[in-house]
């Protein structure tokens, strides 16, 4: 940040300012690795996408300039971009929230336990796990006939009898997703967040201490919410972000298309348009759509996390 | 009430003639009752009449019957069909004396034959199997029209096969198995027990008289020869075979022998062509590289199952007693030991070769022949060739095996008894008093835990290791059961468990049954010799997995090239199959095609869904960047058209030769690769829909296969559910569609044709099957066949692999039949169903050897090459892998039994497949939606069906409109 500011502070002066650049190109030599892998896997396709976009490209034959067609089609006609926008937008409220809230709450309990570190890596170990894998260790628990675990449980409680169609089920794909996914994506916010909680010099305790804190909740309250919040933001974010982005967990355990479309999330809209249907230019307008969503998402978490001195 | 005291007397009079008829029903079979506390069903006790060897076996030995002494032989000439003579010819296969060649046109023969006194007796053929199909021949033997026992169900006439060449290498160095050899001559065999429970040839005990012997046709043609029934081997044991070498005055030898049991030029036959080298990276064996697989140990996985016999060949220069080591590995039944039978020159010497015990140990080890003190058996050899032949066989293990199999059925039984006072899905709040209801419940419980505890003592004294994981099943199983006598109230609960424990018995049977040893190589030696392999030292093996580890970046597994000879042109196949699918192509290949058009192949594997369209692949990638092999085998059958649509592949009707090619195949299995007048694909595996149902199930019952959907709605149905059984129909419209005389597509493809009354009839009754018919939404139809709970349903191909070779306790219990159909009303049932097509091969149209690769696919395609591939990959991988070819020459001559392929062909009368148009990946998508919106969420059929046909129509129109139509 102070670099930015510096040519404005410093007086104009021309040995000055090659200094400055010999500086700074020292400073993009070092960037340059990451920026240009950046460029090239990330930049670049993001444009890519927002250029065929506007174009009907079937994967195989070359791109037709369509204008704005893909868009039109996609608020007009599909009925099903709006069950998809639904589901993720369900997705999002329930399960990002809920992901993050329970993240730092198993953060902050574990971080004054004991055993700190072998809870820490059991609660990081289904981040790091393929989703595929999880989801057959899931389907054993969610299996649609009796001799799935839930089922056999709850019909041994006498609460069900008939065994309840997790999977099939419309009403219940959904919930189900989530659940395996709130499980899933919990370990990074976790992680962020037994960070942050390090972080915090124990000093502000001992000083609010001595300043008549009382408990527990009033320390979490006053000293830890605020101390942590980049911390918070990030793992908002990226909490964020994994809902909207829910995808590969739906397919394993509702299969593509889910039935009726129940866990049809924007990004298997554009899986099955882009390789299902091979319609590329339309994926990528759905692509540019969930880019822009997730993009405004961004900022308004980030106006509502940063402080002022960030 | 005037004649209410008249009435009362009628009663009461009824009642007790019921009573007394019960009474009477209580008294007479007391007998039986003591023994079998449950009643048995007319089934049961019939299948119980059918004993097997083992207590057939046991009763000679307690009657004390006399072994024969003379031999009893029928010449071809003596055989019979009906009441002709067979017709016999000479010189078949070099036979000078007459034989009679049985082709699957004679269904059976019979001769007779007169026993001078009843003795027991082998039977002993002479049998010559032309060239064909890599399976055995099998024969089911009579004698006077009844089964002796279930032995001779399916007596077994093996191939005998070696390796064409020593193995060959491929481009990056590697070894390869050879291709094998098929040793077409004349064999003579005595029937023996096929899975290897018995290590001797069976008996078969003949009464004074004439008998009328029956064998009837199985499997595969074969000529036949001599039929003798002989006297029974004897054998001498060690001591008196080695009294007698001492009286000969036979010295020990001097030679020293070692020979490496994986080469080819020792190896003389071998009963299968599975059998196979195999390469141990172990620095220990010989010969052993570091960079390169070399196959250099023999058997392995590929010598595991009972009857599987390799014959090697060595010579000795003195004559003397020598004993036989062998340099093993034996890890593959954890702690349970294998057998062998050692024969020398096809003779077994001694009764202690019968079946030799390897025992566990995950070390290579020397295993000297031994007795129980250590002291090595010594053979007498003299100057000259000699062979020594090992067969797996099952040794002690096999009494046990055939103890828990029989339990496996107990469990069955057991469970059949249980679901049909419960059901399948029992009301676990409701008490059921089942020990009650049940008589010998119990009982049969405890027998089963007393069994298995007896399985579990004899196992673990087998074993070599503390606790090895087979004791550990039947440790569960048995706990399951003592559960449930300790608390019967719980058992209703547990009936999953009484599942779980069949399966797990069931697959006891069969792990129990695979006895793999590795043989790197074979000392003759005298007693006095060494004999030590030489163990590899920690640090030897540490170098080496090293460096192997580091070579492995350098090499590219995925891909087999590499050609010998001149080539004019390189085609680039991929293909969507494991490693194995590829090797065979690449061997037949490299052997038939390059070395007649002079065309070399690149081979490359994939895995199965990287071809398909739906998903992100490697083909629609390389398609994308330009980089296109030339053919592409194993796409899934709605591919092609999705590929075609956008221009990447060739249409094969550019091709003059096209139709030509196409009468190979049966005419529906193409339809989903057409699009509008092109072809782009050709069949390459194909599928049927055929009813599968436990025989033995239906005949307890007494119900009939269905023939109509109207009678399985009437009759079978409710017959069913009164026991508690269930019928199982995959979620498929088609049928339903078909049968009513509909379609998906209107004629010219432009529209969804699930608009019209008849679709939505058809509609209607598939989703009745669901909603009012109770038939269950999902269910592993496998499974519960095998349980018995479903004894009924539609399958494909799948089905049949699985019941035929991961069910070894059905054999002979199910059946295949015609898929029930709609009954029209000029009193024709319609059985039309879809679902022919598999896969597909194709031509990439960026291939710039389009001829090349066409004259690729047509040697692909072919009957013969076809035949040959399906062959060999059924004996490098086993009968799992059978190639369900969509050639329908070849397919008919995949060793299926007759009334397997009978219903197979007639299906093919009813197949009507679907074709794949613009947008239709829609059309299968909406009818499982409909579906689950009706039987899930209780929609009406008229509004999910009509909600579909809206989306489908929709869809189909853009695609219309942006592909031009």
């Amino acid at each position: 940040m102070s670099r930015s500011v510096a040519p404005a502070a410093v007086p104009n002066s021309k040995k000055k300012r090659t200094l400055q650049w010999h500086n700074d190109i020292k400073g993009y030599a070092f960037m340059a690795p990451f920026l240009i892998l950046f460029s090239v896997f990330t930049l670049l396709p993001v444009i890519i996408a927002f250029v065929l976009s506007l174009t009907s490209y079937n994967m195989i034959e070359a791109p037709q300039f369509v204008g704005l067609r893909n868009f039109t089609a996609l608020f007009m006609d599909d009925d099903i971009f709006t069950i998809a926008v639904k589901n993720t937008l369900i997705f999002a409220v329930i399960s990002g929230p809920i992901g993050f809230f329970m993240s730092f709450v198993m953060a902050w309990l574990i971080d004054g336990m004991a055993f700190k570190k072998t809870l820490s890596l059991l609660f990081y170990v289904p981040s790091i796990t393929s989703s595929v894998a999880m989801a057959v260790v899931w389907m054993y628990l969610f299996s649609s006939d009796r001799y799935g675990a839930i089922n056999d449980l709850l019909m041994d409680l006498g609460i069900i009898m008939e065994p309840v169609l997790w999977t099939t089920n419309p009403d219940t794909i959904l919930p189900v997703v989530m659940i395996i996914s709130i499980w899933m994506s919990m370990g990074n916010g976790f992680l962020t967040f037994l960070a942050g909680l390090k972080n915090i010099s124990p000093a502000y305790y001992e000083a609010a201490r001595i300043d008549g804190i009382q408990n527990r909740f009033q320390e979490l309250f006053y000293i830890t919410l605020p101390q942590m919040k980049p911390q918070m933001l990030f793992g908002s974010i990226n909490a964020m972000v994994a809902a909207l982005g829910v995808f590969d967990i739906a397919v394993s355990v509702a299969g593509m298309p889910s039935p009726n479309y129940a866990a049809h999330t924007i990004v298997a809209h554009l899986y099955d348009h882009a390789f299902i249907r091979f319609d590329m230019g339309y994926a990528s307008a759905i692509a540019v759509l969930l880019f822009t969503f997730s993009f405004a998402v961004g900022q308004i978490l980030m106006k509502v996390f940063s402080s002022k001195d960030m | 009430m005037k004649n209410c005291f008249g009435k009362r007397v009628l009663v009461t009079a009824l009642a007790l003639c019921l009573c007394l008829l019960q009474w009477q029903a209580v008294l007479l079979p007391v007998s039986a009752a003591s023994v079998d506390v449950t009643t048995p069903s007319a089934a049961a006790s019939a299948a119980a009449e059918e004993q097997n060897y083992r207590e057939v076996k046991a009763e000679y030995v307690q009657q004390q019957y006399p072994t024969a002494v003379d031999t009893i032989t029928v010449t071809p000439e003596m055989l019979m069909t009906g009441d002709k003579a067979v017709t016999t010819q000479s010189g078949i296969a070099d036979r000078e004396a007459p034989a009679f060649l049985w082709t699957k046109e004679t269904k059976a023969i019979s001769f007779t034959i007169s026993v001078p006194t009843a003795a027991l007796y082998q039977v002993e053929m002479d049998y010559y199997i032309p060239e064909g199909y890599a399976a055995e021949a099998q024969r089911r033997i009579l004698v006077d029209g009844i089964l002796p026992y279930t032995e001779f169900n399916e007596v077994a006439f093996t191939r005998w096969w070696k390796d064409a060449s020593a193995p060959p290498l491929n481009n990056i160095g590697d070894e390869v198995r050879p291709a094998q050899e098929e040793i077409a001559v004349w064999h003579t065999m005595r029937v023996t027990d096929s899975i290897g429970l018995d290590a001797e040839p069976l008996l078969l005990y003949l009464t004074a008289g004439t008998h009328t012997v029956t064998m009837e046709y199985i499997l595969q043609d074969m000529a036949l020869g001599e039929v003798r029934f002989v006297p029974p081997l004897t054998y001498p044991t060690y001591a008196e075979y080695a009294a007698v070498n001492h009286q000969a005055g036979y010295t020990a030898g001097t030679d020293v022998i070692r020979f490496q049991a994986e080469s080819t030029e020792h190896i003389v036959m071998k009963s299968a062509a599975s059998i196979a080298q195999v390469n141990s990276g172990d620095p220990c064996n010989e010969p052993f590289n570091m960079k390169n697989i070399v196959l250099n140990c023999m058997g392995g996985t590929s010598w595991a199952t009972a009857g599987q016999t390799i014959v090697w060949t060595f010579d000795v220069k003195s004559a003397g007693l020598y004993k036989l080591a062998f340099w093993v590995q034996q890890n593959g039944n954890d702690g349970l030991p294998v057998y062998r039978q050692i024969a020398i020159d096809d003779q077994i010497p001694f009764r202690e070769m019968l079946a030799y015990r390897f025992d566990y140990d995950k070390k290579w080890q020397t295993r000297t022949l031994e007795d129980a003190q250590g002291k090595p058996y010594l053979f007498y050899l003299d100057a000259g060739t000699h062979t020594l032949s090992m067969t797996v066989t099952m040794g002690e293990l096999g009494d046990i095996a055939q103890d828990v199999f029989d339990t496996a059925s107990a469990c069955s039984e057991v469970l059949q008894k249980i679901v049909k006072i419960t059901g399948s899905s029992p009301d676990t709040n409701f008490e059921y008093e089942l020990p009650d209801k049940i008589p010998g419940l119990l009982y049969d419980m405890q027998q089963i835990v007393d069994i298995l505890h007896d399985c579990m003592d004899r196992v673990q004294a087998l074993s070599t290791i503390k606790k090895p994981s087979m004791v550990s099943t039947l440790n569960m199983v048995s706990s399951t059961f003592e559960d449930m006598i300790e608390r019967p109230d719980y058992i209703p609960r547990m009936l999953d468990d009484i599942r779980t424990a069949q399966e797990q018995l069931g697959t006891w049977y069969t792990t129990s049954q695979s006895l793999p040893l590795t043989v790197d190589y074979v000392w003759v030696a005298p007693e006095g010799e060494k004999t030590v392999g030489g163990r590899s030292s920690f640090w030897r093996k540490l170098l080496s997995t090293c460096y192997q580890f580091l070579v492995s970046f350098t090499r590219d597994y995925n891909s087999i090239g590499g050609v010998e000879g001149e080539t004019s042109e390189v085609l680039n196949v991929w293909i969507a199959r494991g490693r194995e699918w590829g090797q065979t192509l690449k061997e037949l290949s490299d052997a038939q095609f390059t070395s007649e058009y002079k065309i070399a192949v690149n081979v490359r594997m994939l895995p199965a869904s990287q071809l398909e369209a739906g998903a992100v692949n490697a083909l629609m990638l390389a398609v994308n960047s330009g980089n296109v092999p030339d053919v592409a085998l194993g796409l899934a059958s709605t591919s092609p058209v999705e590929y075609a649509i956008r221009g990447a592949l060739t249409d094969l009707r550019t091709f003059e030769d096209y139709e030509e090619v196409a009468q190979r195949f049966h005419p529906q299995s193409s339809v989903p690769y057409a699009y509008r007048n092109g072809m782009y694909a050709l069949p390459e595996t194909m599928d049927f829909r055929a009813l599968y149902y436990r025989t033995d199930i239906f005949e307890e019952y007494g119900l009939k296969v269905p023939d109509t959907w109207d009678e399985i709605y009437t009759s079978l149905l409710p017959a069913l559910y009164q026991n508690n059984l269930e019928f199982y129909i995959p979620a498929d419209y088609t049928p339903f569609l078909l049968q009513h005389g509909g379609s998906y597509y209107t004629e010219d493809h432009k529209a969804s044709a699930l608009d019209t009354a008849i679709a939505y009839k058809a509609f209607k009754e598939y989703t009745e099957m669901f909603t009012s018919y109770g038939v269950p939404v999902s269910a592993n139809f496998y499974m519960r066949m095998r349980t018995g709970e479903m004894p009924i349903g539609v399958g494909t191909y799948a089905e049949y692999a699985m019941l035929k070779t991961a069910a070894p306790e059905l054999m002979g219990r199910w059946a295949m039949a015609p898929v029930p159909g709609q009954l029209k009303e000029d009193g024709t049932i319609d059985r039309t169903v879809g679902g022919i097509a598999s896969t597909a091969c194709v031509i990439m149209n960026g291939s710039d050897a389009q001829e090349a690769a066409w004259k690729f696919l047509k040697w692909y395609t072919s009957t013969d090459m076809q035949l040959e591939y399906g062959r060999n990959l059924e004996s490098y991988i086993g009968v799992s892998a059978r190639w369900n070819t969509a050639n329908t020459e070849a397919f008919v001559n995949l060793p299926w039994t007759e009334d397997e392929i009978g219903v197979i062909r007639y299906m093919w009368n009813w197949v009507k497949e679907t074709p794949v148009v613009l947008g239709s990946y829609m059309n299968g998508r909406n009818v499982y939606n409909a579906w689950n919106s009706v039987v899930i969420g209780g929609e009406d059929p008229r509004t999910a069906l009509e909600n579909a046909v809206e989306t489908i129509n929709r869809e189909m129109q853009m695609k219309q409109l942006e592909y031009g139509e």
